[in-house]
């Protein structure tokens, strides 16, 4: 019965990410825009304008998501941001800050709970023009989002001695599974490698890749691997190109697609993209609100306008997805409008700029 | 614990100086007799357990137990025994099998009871076969023998090759690795069909032992910073009591430079900034994780060696524990880690002229001679790399 609900699901996602087609004929697609903290209002309105540029066919609805205590004494999202999300299914969102403060949850695991966020996307590709040791790099991180490791459950069983409980349930890998499948072959990609532990996890791990397998089956048209963390590990630092598509679970997950944004740059260049139930996706930047440099035009919106990108092709907008990626690549690369964690000193609004003229010139 | 005083008055007397063996060397301090109390903050704990185990010796040679496991553990145990022959080293093997097709439980009863008996042993990976049913939910082989032998600190040290060509500059890391609980202990269990619950387990004994020995590794060999790897901000009691022990532990070292550093963001450092790290210490996962990036930065598994450090045994295999099942028996598995590997065992049995003089020759075949084998890029083969060794070993030993 589990198995019937999640294949209707990632048939709704199918929907959603058909490959090469537009999703509504010509009319506008509207997308809740949360610009967050910090940077995240002026790196937003940045977005704004190339997207504006490169007449992408967007309608943004702003929302505020700062929880406010809810009926219950718990911290909650408004009610019309959750409906605002709810109806237009796909968010964009800037770097939020979670308040300091006794019972304050963190507004990630927030939005997680409240959207039921299962699955964390990051398509790490080198960035050319930006140099880092590892070039050619192209791969992405699918990371299952609610269970494993990240369960919170914690007891102290006697003084000195701790558990820590991970938890694998077949549900939730199921779902993990056939979104990542979804998700290779929507993007056109031919490999998808399950990552694991389960040489030492045998029954956690092992349910884990038992559903992958089972997964696996229905789409033959894509490869699957399997391979130990470790040697993923040792094998990325050697040579990135070998990895495709990566699924395994929350702690691996959280490793590897750091390591991975490593690879290419860092946080301020990653983009990354949250997959929930009742097909609502949101779209973020992983970086923080760098409230140093909030409101004085010097933030680079490339993680941002990634993560918009993404968005773009998970509606299916190939080609306005394809001429704004380009538009910024090749902004980066001529070197002469980067901002100054990408080792330059322009303006935050030079750099918008210039790649909205840049955005306008591609075919 | 009588026998183990008896054991370090055997061992007390002044080793030799190892300035010989020289970017790669560990101070060989005199043992010495300290209480084994542990929470003595003046016992020079790791220094104690620089020799341990080394007690096996008879006639002036040692005897130390050797595990050739899978893959291309057995042919480079080989190449292991012809080097130490040309190089004149007073050690015998005692040979003990553990394979991964023996279901049987003796077989793991005979290799731990060789390894308690001489005290240091050589070895090879052992295969997790988990895709087979037959094996239940008993642990890996591996853990098995680094658990019940109580193995509890992995060390590997990262630095980078001389003459091999690496994406970063000069590196020098030492990872030292919580080797027995943590995510490693296989309490699984299945409450309801497709719910499945795997324990972690951290304790403040092992935390604060594995902290205590990574400070005084850093002390003792000069190091200036020791980086504490965790995720505390969401295991907040399990990687907080691991956290909380390092931070105490720094305290009874003030003239080491102590940070934590969250285990996502530090593999970010790593490959963007590996030389910020000094030594590091971490549980056991994480310790996995960083160790192979590691051992991948400075040029992959068939390179860098490493050791398991108990209170009372010393096992030393290869730091990333691969098997290279796929490339068994074709002669073109990298023998420089096992070799080194095999280095850093003499070392610990105070064998140090001989440890040099097999280190010296396997960068020197490495840097000079430029063998490369497959995993380096290159096309030759172990023998070849062999060989190599066992001219520059005949032509030194021949000086000694």
């Amino acid at each position: 019965m589990a198995a019937g609900v999640y294949r209707s699901l990632s048939q709704g996602l199918r929907r959603i990410t058909p490959f090469g087609s537009r999703l509504y004929s010509d009319e506008a697609r509207t997308v809740t825009l949360i610009p967050g903290d910090g940077i995240g209002p002026e790196i937003s309105a940045a977005v704004q304008e190339i997207f504006a540029a490169a007449s992408a066919p967007i309608k943004w609805e702003t929302s505020d998501v700062t929880a406010i205590k809810g009926p219950g004494g718990k911290y909650i999202i408004p009610q019309e941001a959750q409906e605002s999300m709810n109806k237009n299914k796909i968010g964009l969102k800037g770097p939020l800050k979670t308040p300091v403060g006794k019972g304050h949850p963190s507004m990630n695991l927030l939005l997680r709970k409240t959207f039921q966020l299962y699955a964390n996307v990051r398509p790490c590709k080198s960035i050319e023009g930006f140099k880092t040791p590892y070039p050619d790099v192209d791969l992405v991180t699918i990371r299952e989002n609610t269970e494993g490791e990240y369960s919170g459950i914690e007891h102290m069983i006697v003084d000195g001695v701790v558990q820590s409980i991970k938890l694998i349930t077949e549900p939730a890998s199921r779902r993990v599974a056939e979104f990542a499948f979804d998700f290779a072959r929507a993007q056109g990609r031919d490999t998808v490698t399950a990552v694991h532990k389960a040489n030492i996890m045998r029954m956690s791990d092992g349910l884990f890749l038992k559903c992958c397998r089972e997964v696996a089956e229905d789409y033959k048209d894509i490869r699957f691997e399997e391979m130990y963390l470790d040697t993923v590990c040792l094998n990325m630092v050697q040579d990135p190109t070998q990895f495709d598509v990566l699924v395994m679970p929350n702690l691996y997950g959280d490793i590897l697609s750091d390591l991975c944004a490593g690879l290419i740059g860092g946080l301020g260049v990653t983009p990354s993209g949250n997959i929930g139930a009742d097909g609502v996706a949101i779209f973020e930047s992983v970086h923080g609100t760098a409230p140093d440099i909030a409101g004085k035009d010097l933030a680079n919106p490339t993680a941002l306008l990634l993560s918009a990108v993404m968005m773009l092709r998970h509606l299916g907008l190939h080609d306005h997805a394809r001429r704004i990626e380009t538009a910024a690549f090749e902004t980066i690369k001529e070197g002469t409008a980067l901002t100054g964690d990408l080792g330059g000193k322009a303006k935050c609004s030079d750099f918008t700029r210039e790649v909205s003229k840049k955005v306008q010139e591609i075919e | 614990m009588a026998s183990v005083l008896q054991k370090c008055s055997v061992l007390c007397r002044s080793l030799p100086a190892s300035a010989a063996v020289k970017a790669f060397s560990r101070s060989a301090a005199p043992c010495s007799l300290h209480t084994r109390d542990f929470h003595s903050g003046a016992a020079a704990y790791s220094q104690q357990l620089a020799t341990v185990g080394a007690s096996s010796k008879y006639g002036g040679r040692y005897t130390v137990t050797m595990i050739p496991g899978d893959g291309i553990g057995p042919e480079l145990m080989g190449h292991v025994k012809d080097i130490f022959r040309y190089a004149g080293v007073p050690v015998d093997f005692e040979e003990v099998q553990i394979t991964s097709q023996e279901g049987d439980e003796e077989a793991i009863e005979n290799a731990i009871t060789a390894i308690k008996r001489n005290g240091v042993a050589l070895k090879g990976g052992l295969r997790t076969l988990h895709l087979d049913p037959s094996y239940g939910v008993a642990r890996s082989r591996n853990v098995a023998v680094r658990v019940r032998l109580d193995l509890f600190a992995n060390v590997l040290r990262c630095k980078t090759f001389p003459g091999l060509p690496s994406r970063h500059g000069d590196i020098d890391i030492v990872i030292i690795r919580e080797n027995t609980e943590g995510e490693y202990t296989s309490l699984e269990h299945e409450n309801v069909p497709g719910v499945v619950e795997s324990l972690k387990i951290i304790t403040a004994k092992s935390s604060e032992r594995i902290a205590r020995y990574a400070f005084e590794y850093a002390q003792r060999h000069g190091r200036k910073k020791v980086t504490a790897v965790h995720k505390a901000n969401i295991m907040k009691m399990g990687d907080g009591l691991f956290l909380e022990c390092c931070r105490k532990m720094s305290e009874e070292f003030p003239d080491i430079e102590y940070e934590s550093m969250i285990i996502d963001n530090c593999s970010m450092q790593m490959v963007s900034r590996p030389q910020q790290f000094d030594v590091m210490v971490m549980p056991n996962l994480y310790g996995n994780i960083i160790s192979n990036i590691g051992a991948g930065l400075v040029g992959g598994p068939g390179l860098v060696p490493g050791e398991n450090i108990g209170e009372e045994y010393a096992v030393f295999e290869t730091a990333t524990r691969n098997t290279g099942k796929s490339i068994a028996g074709q002669n073109v598995a990298n023998p420089t880690a096992m070799l080194l590997a095999s280095a850093l065992m003499l070392e610990h049995l105070g064998l140090d002229k001989y440890a040099s003089l097999i280190e010296n020759a396997v960068y020197k075949a490495l840097a000079e001679n430029k063998i490369r084998t497959p995993d380096l890029g290159g096309q030759h083969s172990t023998v070849d790399m062999v060989q190599t060794v066992v001219k520059e070993v005949e032509a030194q030993a021949a000086k000694m």
